[in-house]
């Protein structure tokens, strides 16, 4: 390419790059600097450098460490959910060699068009004690089995279980979309091997397409792990008092209390998780490119 | 002419009219009868209202507290200080209003109907954002921070906390607005209205109430009678451990019924009214005189419906009540009102009422920001939503109480003998009754508190 037509292209992206860069770069810079106490963009900020933040948030005694490992922990289980959902049911489709047409295509991939919040309160009014799930589960739990008294809670509850139904319902189409295609792409003949050599579904899942789907399925384990992760609106309509989504922990802590210094803190704590989560993303994905 | 041939003229004129002394018709009456006739006279007709009734009743306080109009005509106000009928001009001339406010549907409803009214009846062009008060309060504040004097909101819908952060940003129009508005004076002339303090943040006037929202005391009566209830705020445990998994309160953090109610028990359990009431926010107090708060709720915890849980919101502790998982909570008048307009709640099992000795609820309003760039408007746009007629929409509308009571006297025997209200005579009971009101800071302080001390499994 010759050196005009380099420096013509470099002029042509150049706006897009300002523009990415300063609505990426200023918010981070800005969070970054008020973590440190550093501006005073928000009411409280002291506006000299402080780690009283920082040293907020690492305390075992505070909230914040059992906020984040609560968003960790649920966040770990619905990605395990969602994506074991997707992927079961991409390989069921595929051995049972049933073609996705359009209705079956529209069903699977309805959660993808669903506004997240919408998708909560419609999960809100299904798992409160008097939705329908809320009431099948109780005659099941208590009074076919009578494992309890009365049916723990589904809604606003300690272990997140509305957070973890909801979200897995939300992720799962992407796992199913990301291994349907790579399992179409596929080799058939690995497979009808493997029958021939007498080997099992089972087998030939562990043995052949877990092998083969591997980098597509970290790709969907870590796009699903992210986008729980960093989700506002599900825990923040589903979930309970304590513990908190760090999410929901930033907003009540910025918004309802005022308090932006712990807001700013965590924020930035958890924009270096979701930043990491991020790299390993794109690790995987440059790997899964190389070995295609 | 000089001017003092001109009064010396005036006076001969004026000595030319009057008659002779000895002229008068005297007709068998003395000088002293004469004075005496006249004076009586007088009396009767001041007595019976003929004379000085503007004055008189310009200077009389009403025995509900409020006062009559000024009858005190333009004259009495020099050229440099404005009369209402100066604002009222300028307003027409500055032509247009922005009106900020947030809260459910129908709060949004109400200030639709109320702005659109409004601009029918003044010709000020209104435009109503329906938002969100931290993004409102932000917006001001950034405004101000950035200096810029001609703001983009003329009158801002507040609470307690984005009140005192306003004012203590110095984004509030520090000129008593209440006092300047004629229909201010229908306002019972209590603090705690607005006219002081609004949640406890000191108002030096600046603050127009606009809605009372009632925190009460819900009850299913259809399984209770209404003196199988706690008569007093304290009483809620007692009543929990006898009908555990009945009751429930919401996460502080996410409904006002659930911070204004725990307030309240700070009150009771702590220390009393007094020692809050109008004093400043002081942490040591909290820190050290609080236990018996969250030994309270803690124990409650225990019978509360399903432990641990707690509603997140207004709406969700009224959607478990309407659905009979539990029998009691505290919650707005205005959400239960919500819930019998909307269908959702069966009004044949809606009992409520307010504990002694109240639970303190506020009265939410507008300010006038320092740089709203039409300050003549939006005062005649408070002057409006404070008259009777505007009023009297908010119980209508909303579900809460006016914060005039004339517009509550206003409303049909229907609308005041709705479930969703908890009291019928509303100035024996508010205006002249014992009224308090919720401290800002100390409940700002007890909702960041809450989720350690109480959610937060040690």
């Amino acid at each position: 390419m010759s050196p005009r037509r380099q420096l013509g292209n470099l002029l042509l992206i150049a706006p897009l790059t300002i523009f990415l860069l300063v609505m990426v770069m200023v918010p981070l810079v800005i969070a970054m600097l008020s973590s440190f106490g550093l501006t005073t963009v928000a009411p409280g900020l002291p506006g000299h450098f402080t780690l009283q933040g920082y040293r907020d948030f690492f305390d075992p005694s505070k909230p914040s460490l059992q906020a984040l490992w609560f968003t960790f922990k649920v966040t770990l289980i619905t990605t395990v959910i969602s994506t074991s959902l997707g992927l079961g049911l991409a390989l069921f489709m595929h051995f049972r060699k049933i073609r996705l047409n359009a209705a079956l295509s529209f069903l699977v991939k309805v959660p993808l068009f669903m506004p997240y919040l919408v998708t909560a309160f419609v999960f809100w009014v299904l798992l409160y004690p008097r939705g329908y799930i809320g009431i099948i589960f109780e005659i099941i739990f208590v009074e076919f089995f009578r494992l309890a008294e009365e049916a723990p809670a589904l809604v606003a509850d300690p272990y997140g279980i509305a957070i973890i139904v909801c979200g897995s319902w939300m992720r799962f189409p992407y796992a199913f979309v990301i291994i349907h295609g790579l399992l179409q792409m596929l080799d058939p003949s690995l497979e009808e091997a493997a029958r021939t050599l007498g080997a099992r579904t089972g087998r030939i899942v562990r043995r052949i397409h877990l092998p083969l789907l591997g980098y597509g399925l970290l790709s969907a384990v870590l796009l699903n792990f992210l986008a729980l992760f960093i989700a506002f609106s599900i825990p923040f309509v589903l979930g309970a008092s304590w513990p908190q989504f760090l999410s929901v922990f930033v907003y009540v802590n910025a918004k309802d209390q005022g308090n932006w210094l712990a807001g700013y803190t965590t924020s930035v704590v958890y924009i270096c998780v979701a930043l990491a989560i991020a790299y390993f993303y794109t690790r995987a994905l440059a790997k899964a490119r190389k070995h295609a | 002419m000089t001017d003092k041939t001109k009064g010396k003229s005036a006076i001969a004129r004026k000595t030319r009219t009057l008659p002779e002394a000895d002229e008068l018709p005297v007709a068998g009456i003395a000088r002293r009868g004469f004075i005496q006739t006249a004076g009586t006279a007088g009396l009767s007709l001041t007595m019976l209202g003929f004379i000085g009734r503007e004055e008189a009743h310009a200077a009389a306080f009403k025995p509900d507290l409020t006062m009559e109009p000024n009858p005190h005509p333009t004259f009495g106000y020099p050229n440099w200080f404005p009369s209402w009928d100066e604002i009222e001009r300028r307003a027409k001339a500055e032509g247009k209003l922005n009106v900020s406010a947030w809260g459910g549907p129908e709060t949004k409803d109400h200030f639709g109907k109320i702005c659109a009214a409004f601009e029918k009846a003044s010709g000020i062009k209104t435009t109503y954002t329906h938002g969100d008060w931290f993004a409102a309060q932000q917006q001001v504040l950034n405004e101000v921070k950035d200096k810029k004097e001609q703001g983009s909101i003329d009158a801002i819908f507040l609470w307690g906390k984005p009140f005192s952060n306003l004012m203590q940003g110095g984004g509030v129009w520090e000129v008593p607005i209440l006092d300047i508005l004629p229909n201010g004076r229908k306002i019972a002339y209590r603090p705690e209205m607005g006219r002081f303090v609004h949640d406890m943040v000191p108002t030096y006037g600046t603050f127009v109430p606009h809605v009372n929202w009632q925190d009460c005391y819900v009850y299913n009566k259809k399984k209770f009678k209404r003196e199988d209830m706690p008569q007093k705020v304290t009483g809620v445990l007692e009543w929990a451990k006898e009908n555990k998994g009945e009751f429930s309160y919401c996460d502080v953090n996410k409904g006002g019924s659930g911070h204004t109610w725990v307030m309240m028990l700070i009150y009771e359990l702590t220390g009393g009214y007094e020692k809050y009431a109008f004093r400043p926010f002081v942490k040591e107090i909290a820190d050290k005189d609080w236990q018996p708060l969250w030994d309270y709720l803690k124990e409650l915890e225990q019978y509360c419906y399903k432990p641990g849980t707690y509603p997140q919101g207004n709406n969700a502790v009224a959607q478990l009540f309407a659905a009979g998982e539990i029998t009691f909570c505290p919650n707005w008048d205005a959400v239960m009102a919500q819930g019998v307009i909307g269908g959702t709640l069966d009004p044949e099992i809606l009992g409520l009422f307010v504990p002694e000795p109240g639970i303190y609820s506020p009265m939410d309003g507008f300010t006038i920001p320092v740089n709203a760039p039409n300050k003549a408007a939006a005062l005649v746009f408070l002057n409006y939503i404070t008259s009777v007629e505007a009023q009297m929409q908010v119980p209508q509308v909303i579900g809460a109480y006016p914060v005039v009571t004339e517009a509550w006297d206003k409303q049909t025997d229907k609308e005041k003998n709705q479930p969703y209200h908890p009291v019928k005579d509303l100035r024996a009971w508010r205006d002249l009754g014992k009224m308090g009101a919720r401290h800002g800071e100390y409940m700002f302080h007890m909702m960041t508190q809450w989720v350690d001390k109480i959610a937060r499994k040690n």
